[in-house]
């Protein structure tokens, strides 16, 4: 018997009595959040390392869909984790209700580690969803913040983890509805408790079983995910109830996240007097018509964007290696791309296996590029962020 | 089991603590004050708005029969996670303008069509229940008679 003798609760305490919760069924939703945000961290520090790479491992090109992959596991498991914490956190809700509220200095931190756990968990969640959604009403920069939350929120499932280990293997270890009840009642307080009383008769629950919380939570969120992951999983489409963007919808059957006149360059794309400045040791100066002429590789790759959707698409252009090495730099060169655009992300740098692989893209789907996709031309390189497919081209520099 | 927790405590506390000064490192002092109101914000929402809303629902649906409050609980709980996801979409639709290809659906109609298709589901099943109940004669009882709990 480990009985731990607590102060009586005060009669207008809440008490919990569904039977349904139970330590059996939280580890099994604990179970499938971890690998969610396992998941989610993963392919967000993969996402992160597209915008600040180590000079010395430049970004893959190939697989060339490797980025419309992972960013499209990124969004959907961050997309299937808010309902599914949701319910996790309702199966531990009574936990909030332990009396004393603070039995010791080591019990008031554990509890603070879980407010701050699902704090960041719960604003990592939401924010995420909004910036997809063009929504910054946070009103902070989105990078750096989600960035460094998500180690905040990895830490504090580990951390959790590691307090709630002899929890996690009771859970795990024990037939789902065999399971202890889980009240505001601790085990340790908890007379009838497995750990107190030994094996108990499993509790009855005449409504919704346990198993049945675990099928529902898995039907909810399977069709959370089905509904709107045709953003980026293009045979699933027609099922994107709740897509936020549709892979097809959008001018030459390409989405568009940031149109030429949010970005301020209708004009100046579309001005016949545009030239392309190639800076480099050798400097060189491309009319429009002359780099249209020049506009003979081909190639199908993917445009993946940070946002979650993404689409196959066939690309017309120029060999961004060519003129590079026109300018006097080669295959090992970093170089810059800049956009006419003058505020967000008007420049991108591109190195190694990507510099190789990429396209000065004038055509898409077999059109000339539309301005909302980057008139009169743009990067577009494999296994790369779309964000930094920079649109709306006029000076390109090597720097190295 | 203690090797295993101390490891798991010491990568977590690291790992945590990297995160924590990335935030005091590059992130200005007035958005960290946000982002802090944020998730004391969002604790707040969670505990004392939204579970005793939950609570509530489940006391109001405790007057429902045992055997067929399962699938009226089964059927809000997808429901519910497909109205979580899809309530922030609706909000923002039409916030941008149209060549920016974002929520062209018409969300609430999308929804509306899932919600139905969920209802359907649940009443079949449920239908099938009371059906395989009545052939083995089984009476179907109330909640409240089987045991004095209220399940959420």
């Amino acid at each position: 018997m480990i009985m731990t003798t607590s102060p009586p609760k005060p009669v207008w305490w809440p008490h919990f009595t569904s039977p349904v919760r139970s330590t059996t069924l939280t580890a099994r939703l604990g179970r499938v959040v971890g690998i969610a945000v396992a998941l989610c961290f993963g392919t967000g520090l993969l996402s992160h390392y597209q915008y600040h790479p180590w000079a010395w491992l430049p970004v893959p090109a190939a697989p060339m869909w490797g980025y419309r992959l992972t960013q499209g596991v990124h969004v959907a498991t961050g997309i299937a984790c808010i309902p599914l914490v949701l319910i996790k956190l309702w199966s531990v809700y009574p936990n909030l209700f332990r009396f004393p509220p603070v039995r010791s200095l080591r019990h008031a931190v554990e509890r603070l580690s879980i407010a701050v756990l699902v704090g960041a968990l719960l604003v990592q969640l939401v924010t995420g969803l909004m910036n997809v959604l063009l929504w910054y009403a946070f009103g902070w920069d989105f990078v750096p913040v989600h960035y460094a939350l998500a180690w905040v929120v990895a830490g504090s499932v580990l951390l959790h983890i590691a307090v709630k280990l002899p929890d996690i293997r009771y859970g795990l270890g024990t037939r789902v509805a065999d399971g202890d009840v889980l009240t505001e009642v601790g085990w340790a307080d908890n007379p009838v408790s497995t750990s107190n009383a030994g094996p108990q008769p499993p509790p009855s629950t005449p409504a919704l079983s346990r198993r049945g919380v675990l099928l529902a939570t898995g039907i909810g969120v399977g069709a959370v995910v089905v509904t709107t992951v045709g953003q980026t999983l293009t045979p699933l489409r027609r099922l994107g109830l709740l897509a936020i963007r549709h892979p097809d919808q959008g001018p030459q059957g390409v989405p568009v996240n940031r149109t030429a006149a949010q970005a301020g360059v209708i004009t100046r794309a579309v001005d016949p007097g545009w030239a392309l400045a190639v800076h480099g040791p050798t400097s060189f100066r491309l009319e429009l018509s002359a780099l249209e002429e020049m506009a003979q590789h081909e190639a199908s790759m993917p445009i993946a964007c940070v946002e979650g959707w993404s689409v196959q698409a066939d690309w017309r252009g120029l060999r961004l290696l060519d003129l590079v090495e026109r300018a006097g730099g080669g295959p090992d060169s970093v170089v810059e791309v800049r956009s006419l655009e003058r505020v967000g992300f008007r420049t991108s740098q591109i190195t190694g296996p990507q510099l190789s692989a990429a396209l000065l893209a004038t055509h898409l789907n077999g059109e000339r590029l539309n301005v909302d996709h980057g008139y009169p031309v743009r990067l577009i390189a494999p296994n790369r962020a779309g964000v930094l497919n920079t649109k709306w081209l006029n000076e390109i520099e090597v720097l190295a | 089991m203690i090797t295993a927790r101390g490891l798991l405590a010491v990568a977590g506390g690291l790992v945590a603590g990297y995160g924590a000064l990335l935030l005091v490192t590059t992130v200005p002092p007035s958005s960290l004050l946000r982002v802090a109101v944020w998730m004391a914000t969002a604790v707040i929402i969670h505990d004392m708005i939204w579970s005793p809303s939950l609570l509530g629902l489940g006391t109001a649906l405790a007057r429902v029969p045992a055997r067929g409050r399962r699938f009226l609980q089964g059927g809000l709980v997808v429901a519910g996670c497909l109205v979580v996801v899809a309530v922030p979409l609706i909000s923002r639709q039409g916030s941008q303008p149209r060549s920016t290809t974002i929520l062209l659906q018409d969300v609430g109609r999308q929804l509306a069509v899932l919600l139905a298709l969920v209802a359907l589901v649940t009443l079949i099943a449920w239908l099938r229940q009371a059906l395989r109940d009545r052939r083995r004669g089984v009476l179907s009882s109330t909640g409240r008679s089987e045991d004095g709990t209220r399940s959420q």
